[in-house]
């Protein structure tokens, strides 16, 4: 065979398969549902809808069950002792004859056994066509009926009912006006629930969701997305490079993470948050706050209970905390305002400061500068400890405290004048501020320690 | 004896040719061009096929006389 005929032969099929090519993607190429531009597929070009219905009479507390696939599911109240569904279908076929021979196969399934009444298509014994079908399921029920739907590859709507299972693909679901418990499977869409009269469980892939009045606890699963939620009887949940941002919460709010950032606002009760890598940030707690992020920052004001805040890598700043506070940072910082419960605080990598407290407060740190700032006169005890950095105490006046400050190569500036000092020596200084009272102990390796009035903190930084 | 043409490049001229009135045909508003080509263009495969088999019996014929 001569190379000519090879290469002819090649050239032709080539030729073809262009040409091929170049039809299909003039015929077919088109907007696909999420906005990107495909090729092939069912569901293009021309569509024709028809329509169908069916009522069936319900018990006193129904369940419905619904199946559907390829369209929506819209279910609301209104059924007077009834359920009425109406199919939409939707065919893409070229003429509307082709479509409506199709159509004519498709089947709105009712069925009622007891209490149970089930709505769905004949739309699987169909799956082997090459045609697109879509079908849309308008359902009216009765207020008192618990609902359970499976749908994917289509929005879901439902509200008004007493109950609502319901679990979706590939769509958007809304769920509203719940009397009693709901429970949300969402993957691949954005999930809005407003109104349940009980508990929420919500788990939910791929998408963003919106939570509003829950009268019970929500509980909450997360993969991939931001989470928003109001107004609920508590928290719990499990996230999962999502985001979570909650405000109004009239529980306990506990919420364990990876890669999830956590931001509250507004709890009665305690809040508890264990995450990674994102940050938490809680304002307005009631109770206690157990707080836990590593390689993110960490914030928390005003919390009405204990605080418990552990971080790594990332500073932890905190604020307006009635209880006793247990802080610890690794390669970070600590900015406190307004202990007044004192407590302990544990830092490595970078520097402390405290702005006004009460109580017995301890601070350690390593290879960060230590400030502390009393907003009153200091009467309770304080210990801080500094290896590797610098301890400043402002005192302010009428203070009255025992004081012992050591600098283990460094030295000890002691600029107050109601001071009366009993040992003095290299790096060391004990003596009495005031009246006395509390042992105040100040230590640092490696660096000094100052002890000067408020008013002259300017004047000395100059 | 050789042959009096090569069937290969009868069939590049044949479609050539019809390229080029195809193409015409288009550009005057009277056929689809892409749509043609799509329909037809195994035509090409069909007629080169045909050539081939003259083109060997025409040489069987001529090995035979001598």
């Amino acid at each position: 065979v001569r190379a000519s005929k090879v290469f002819l032969l090649l050239a032709i099929l080539l030729f073809g398969g262009l040409l091929e090519s170049a039809w299909r993607v003039r015929e077919q190429l088109d907007v696909g549902p999420a906005g990107c531009r495909v090729l092939g597929g069912k569901f293009y070009g021309p569509s024709f809808s028809f329509e169908s219905e069916a009522q069936l009479t319900a018990g006193a507390s129904p369940e419905v069950v619904v199946e559907n696939a390829f369209g929506s599911v819209t279910i609301g109240a209104g059924g007077d002792g009834r359920v009425h569904a109406r199919l939409r279908s939707v065919v893409f076929l070229p003429t509307e004859e082709a479509a409506r021979a199709f159509a004519s196969r498709v089947r709105l399934l009712t069925s009622r056994e007891g209490e149970r009444i089930s709505v769905g298509t004949n739309r699987s014994e169909l799956r082997s066509s090459d045609v697109g079908l879509e079908t849309h399921l308008v359902i009216e029920v009765p207020a008192a009926a618990a609902v359970k739907v499976e749908n994917e590859h289509g929005g879901l709507n439902v509200g008004g009912v007493a109950t609502a299972r319901l679990n979706n693909a590939f769509g958007d679901v809304s769920l509203a006006r719940v009397a009693g418990a709901a429970e949300v499977v969402a993957r691949h869409g954005e999930v809005t629930v407003e109104g349940v009269g009980g508990e929420l469980t919500l788990a939910h892939r791929y998408g963003d969701a919106r939570v509003e009045d829950v009268a019970g606890a929500a509980r909450l699963e997360a993969q991939h997305g931001e989470l928003r939620v109001q107004r609920v009887g508590g928290v719990r949940g499990r996230l999962q490079h999502a985001n979570l941002k909650v405000e109004a919460v009239r529980g306990d709010l506990e919420v364990t993470g990876e890669h999830a950032a956590v931001e509250a606002r507004d709890i009665a009760g305690a809040a508890r948050v264990q995450t990674s890598y994102r940050r938490i940030a809680v304002a307005g707690v009631s109770g206690e706050a157990r707080l836990t992020t590593s390689h993110g920052p960490l914030s928390a004001q005003d919390v009405g209970g204990p605080l418990l805040a552990e971080s790594s890598y990332e500073d932890v700043s905190v604020a307006g905390i009635a209880g006793p506070v247990q802080i610890k940072v690794e390669h970070g910082g600590v900015s406190a305002r307004g202990l007044e419960r004192g407590g302990r605080i544990a830092c490595s990598g970078d520097d402390v400061e405290v702005d006004g407290f009460g109580g017995v407060l301890e601070i350690e740190a390593q290879r960060g500068d230590v400030r502390v700032t009393p907003r009153t006169a200091l009467g309770s005890g304080l210990s801080v400890r500094a290896a590797n950095g610098a301890v400043e105490l402002e005192v302010p006046a009428g203070s009255r405290f025992e004081l012992e400050a050591s600098a283990s190569d460094g030295e000890v500036h002691v600029a107050l004048d109601d001071v009366k000092a009993t040992t003095t020596g290299r790096g060391l200084f004990k003596g009495r501020v005031g009246a006395g009272g509390a042992a105040v102990k100040l230590a640092a390796e490696h660096g000094d320690v100052t002890l000067r009035r408020p008013e002259n903190r300017s004047a000395e930084r100059e | 004896m050789g042959l009096a043409y090569r069937p290969e490049r009868v069939t590049v001229g044949l479609a050539v040719t019809g390229l080029g009135v195809l193409w015409t045909l288009a550009n005057l508003g009277w056929l689809d061009l892409l749509a043609t080509l799509r329909r037809f263009w195994p035509l090409l495969l069909i007629a080169w096929g045909v050539l081939e088999l003259a083109a060997s019996l025409e040489a069987r014929a001529a090995g035979g006389r001598r």
